[in-house]
């Protein structure tokens, strides 16, 4: 009872962000992948919560999704910005470290791949964890 | 069993209306003919529990009386609450991991965490994301002023 009472709790925190907006109206969409996870455990790593969503070619949510992650960037005590390729293909990559909740770390990742402007891809991560943001995002990004 | 009768009633119909009443089976009708039965003095011996019963709601003057029928209705209205909600909690327990691909919803673990692990590879995939990221702020800033000496 009391862990599903705090999964409740859980899902709560994500409220005051933007990008829960994105989860909440586009998880089902065509062309979409969203992956929920809660009080799950990764090579030792605690995902009290985590979400993804996967869009592909779909600009409009896209661009919605970025406005509403630079409303939440004003909210992060860390950002981190990589810009990289020209011309045809280009990518973009933001990590922000927000401030903890529930004794939790919470922590936004998201990337986007534009290539021949006719394969876009958006991928949008949130996650609520109580071990170091910073060993969890070099395990993350060394995940291959 | 419906008894229609409108003043009094015998000792044997009071005796079934008794028994269907500690069943909880008893209609308001009979209720208020066995309060009336019960009322009267000089009733039997054997009527006293009923009487005291009875007559215990009666000096309260409550329209409500307490009557086995109306508890076995709340308890098992509770019992259906209690039901429903240990339904809705294991089904939220069940279901927190999932994920959903194109509209179809999964809840095969197994899967969820493969998804969730893709995300993480889809994620990581850019070499320079990760050089940059794991810079800590001395490296960076050696980086940069290394930038100026050259």
């Amino acid at each position: 009872m009391l862990s599903v009472l705090s999964c409740g709790f859980g899902l709560q925190a994500q409220n005051g962000l933007k990008i829960k907006k994105i989860f909440d109206d586009y998880a089902n969409g065509k062309g979409v992948v969203m992956v929920q996870l809660i009080n799950e455990n990764m090579d030792g790593f605690d995902f009290g919560l985590y979400k993804s969503i996967t869009i592909k070619n779909n600009p409009a949510v896209v661009e919605q999704l970025q406005k509403y992650l630079e409303e939440d960037q004003t909210q992060a005590d860390k950002v981190k910005k990589v810009e990289s390729g020209t011309g045809k293909e280009s990518k973009s990559t933001t990590f922000l470290l927000l401030p903890k909740r529930n004794n939790r770390y919470r922590l936004i990742l998201y990337k986007y791949e534009n290539i021949y402007k006719s394969d876009q891809t958006a991928i949008l991560i949130y996650i609520e964890t109580k071990s170091n943001p910073d060993n969890m995002l070099n395990f993350i990004l060394k995940k291959k | 069993m419906k008894l229609q009768i409108k003043h009094t009633i015998s000792y044997s119909e009071a005796d079934q209306i008794i028994e269907r009443y500690y069943e909880g089976l008893t209609t308001v009708l009979e209720e208020k003919l066995l309060r009336e039965f019960l009322s009267q003095r000089n009733l039997p011996e054997r009527f006293e529990p009923e009487k005291a019963i009875f007559g215990y709601f009666a000096n309260k003057k409550q329209k409500s009386v307490f009557s086995i029928h109306s508890f076995v209705r709340w308890a098992s209205a509770a019992v259906l609450i209690i039901t429903v909600i240990s339904v809705e909690l294991f089904s939220l327990k069940t279901e927190k991991n999932y994920a959903y691909i194109n509209g179809k919803k999964i809840t095969d673990i197994e899967l969820v965490r493969s998804f969730a692990e893709n995300s993480f590879k889809d994620i990581s995939d850019d070499a320079s994301v990760n050089e940059t990221y794991n810079l800590d702020s001395k490296e960076i800033i050696k980086q940069q002023l290394g930038a100026f000496s050259e």
